[in-house]
């Protein structure tokens, strides 16, 4: 019967590593026959939950309101399409929290992408029915588009693992860049109303979050002191 | 009828009720080996042990040979005792007594996860005089030495890693039975949690065994695990839980498990005992092994019984890094205990 040399245990017969160390086993008295393993080869996996199903109870839950709404709307007060706000919210809910459930793999780009124009899509909506200013135009669709854009970038660096120090900066980037463009978007459309410098406010924040986090990442004592004193 | 089937190489994969004939547990066998995985709402290791002897030695009969009752061996022929039905923990729970819960923030040892229900089992066998020989060097319990090394290992781990230091707790389960003179076969075990500060000093091995010692001993009393029955009960005896859907307790259940459960432990020595077997079927059992689930957390999650003179560690680990049971099985080496080594690896 071998040991390992390393960690001094006994090991089967057959064993051609210690499954403590991996180091090879080097048995000059190896027997001809091979002795079987202490567990067998088949390994199991059991079916994953069928996500479909909660995409059908959560369908169910949302469709069955609007379809009644709709009806309702239809025989009632066909002049009033109130029901559309019904089904809009339903079909941008499904989106959101039902469609992820319909994927067999994880997609996270096409479901940023499909979210940012649902809820475009619901905003559109109000704009149509209500006819109210350009606010749209001019403030929903380009905050919209920044938002996909951030959310992308996010996505594809996130797609790696990385430490926590550079996942905080990212988001701190993330938002300085959002909240800056936000604030560029809100002075140059003359119909807002919203009030100024909330937005340079968080950008200038995150900014100097920022900048304070890469000077530590780049100072190998102060990320050793933050590490000890942390629990980073 | 259960459902028997042939055992695979990754063990404590989900036991579904649809696919188990309605059973919470499954047996397997493989070679001369029995298994039974059971859900831990049915029973603990100890109601494990005994259903599973009495599986052995029945099986043992059909094979001719003559296997009498007594240990953990029950009389199939008996119909079952009311003491071994009975729910012992709404018994001998201490009405209005509260015990304070573990609290997160302790050290735990990740690496690289296994892809999901896979996991690496390492079984370590030792003789039961040695490891005996040594307890009493150290004036300890079997249990308390095991659990006063993983408590060094861990400490040791988390030095090497220059990050702040936070405290290493290790769950020991207890079997209550011994406590209250109990025969259920139901659930009836709680868990200590055994919890030491490295950042009080530098520990030698001999004062983590005292300590470990001293608390395990220190705790264990009628008192406390009546009050820790009381907090396990809290929920089952709340009036609206009949009326909650089953869907929002799986959630809610879900919730409270990621954050009271594995993530307040860096790890578990749960530490079945003698197993003990009429005379005449002694021959017949090369070792038993208790298995805990590999978690989802932490790595270091052991069992161990022991059965005549040898007496098994089995490691179930969610991650591929082997180092916490390396460390482990080497001190035990360097501690003088000869240990043999089995896995699932190869």
């Amino acid at each position: 019967m071998p040991y390992c040399v390393k960690c001094g245990v006994k090991l089967d017969d057959f064993t051609p590593k210690c499954p403590l160390c991996m180091t090879d086993v080097i048995n000059p008295d190896e027997p001809k026959e091979k002795a079987d393993s202490p567990f067998p080869e088949r390994v199991s996996i059991p079916e994953q939950k069928k996500r479909k199903y909660w995409a059908v109870i959560i369908s169910v839950l949302l469709f069955l309101p609007s379809i009644v709404c709709f009806v309702v709307n239809l025989l009632l007060s066909p002049s009033t399409p109130w029901s559309a706000y019904v089904i809009s919210t339903s079909v941008l809910l499904w989106i959101l929290f039902a469609f992820p459930f319909m994927l067999k793999k994880k997609k996270p780009y096409l479901l940023i992408a499909l979210d940012a124009t649902a809820i475009a899509a619901y905003a559109s909506v109000f704009f149509i029915l209500v006819h109210s200013g350009e606010w749209f135009l001019e403030l929903f669709v380009p905050l919209d588009i920044l938002s996909l854009g951030v959310g992308l970038t996010l996505a594809k660096y996130f797609k790696k693992k990385h430490s926590r120090l550079h996942s905080i900066m990212a988001v701190l980037g993330a938002v300085t860049v959002f909240a800056g463009t936000t604030e560029a978007i809100l002075q140059f459309t003359p119909h807002s109303i919203i009030f100024d410098c909330i937005a340079i406010s968080i950008a200038a924040t995150a900014f100097i979050l920022f900048v304070l986090l890469s000077i530590a990442d780049r100072n190998k004592h102060f990320k050793i002191w933050l590490t000890k004193n942390f629990y980073f | 009828m259960p459902v028997i089937l042939e055992d695979t190489r990754n063990q404590c994969v989900p036991i579904k009720y649809s696919e188990s004939n309605n059973f919470l547990f499954k047996i397997f066998y493989y070679k001369n080996r029995l298994s039974i995985e059971a859900f831990h709402a049915l029973t603990d290791g100890y109601g494990c042990e005994v259903f599973l002897n009495t599986l052995a030695a029945q099986y043992l009969r059909l094979l001719g040979h003559k296997i009498s009752c007594g240990g953990s061996v029950l009389d199939i022929t008996e119909k079952p005792k009311k003491e071994e039905l009975e729910d012992s923990f709404l018994k001998n729970a201490t009405k209005g007594a509260k015990a304070s819960r573990s609290k997160p923030n302790v050290y735990h040892r990740k690496g690289e996860k296994l892809p999901a229900f896979c996991s690496h089992v390492i079984l370590g066998y030792m003789p039961v005089d040695k490891i005996k020989e040594l307890c009493k060097k150290y004036n300890c319990t079997i249990t308390e030495f095991f659990t006063a090394v993983l408590t060094e290992i861990f400490i040791d781990f988390q030095k090497k890693e220059e990050k702040k230091q936070k405290e290493i707790s290790i769950q020991v389960p207890v079997n209550a039975r011994n406590q209250f003179k109990n025969e259920t076969l139901r659930n009836f075990s709680v868990c200590y949690s055994v919890r030491t500060d490295p950042t009080l000093g530098d520990y030698t091995f001999e004062e983590i065994v005292r300590q470990v010692s001293l608390y395990l001993r220190y705790i264990n009393n009628p008192k406390t695990l009546g009050a820790m029955f009381a907090s396990n009960i809290k929920l089952e005896a709340f009036p609206l839980m009949r009326v909650i859907p089953l869907v929002i307790k799986d959630l809610a259940i879900g919730i409270s498990y990621a954050l009271t459960a594995e993530s307040t432990t860096t790890a578990l020595f749960t530490n079945l005992g003698k197993v003990t077997l009429p005379a005449d079927m002694y021959e017949f059992v090369e070792s038993c092994i208790l298995m805990p689930s590999p978690g989802l957390l932490n790595g270091g999650r052991m069992g161990a019984v022991s059965v005549g003179n040898t007496f098994t560690v089995a490691v179930a680990n969610c991650y591929n890094d082997t180092d916490i049971e390396r460390e482990f099985f080497r001190r035990l080496v360097e501690l003088g205990i000869p240990v043999q080594i089995e896995s699932n690896l190869f």
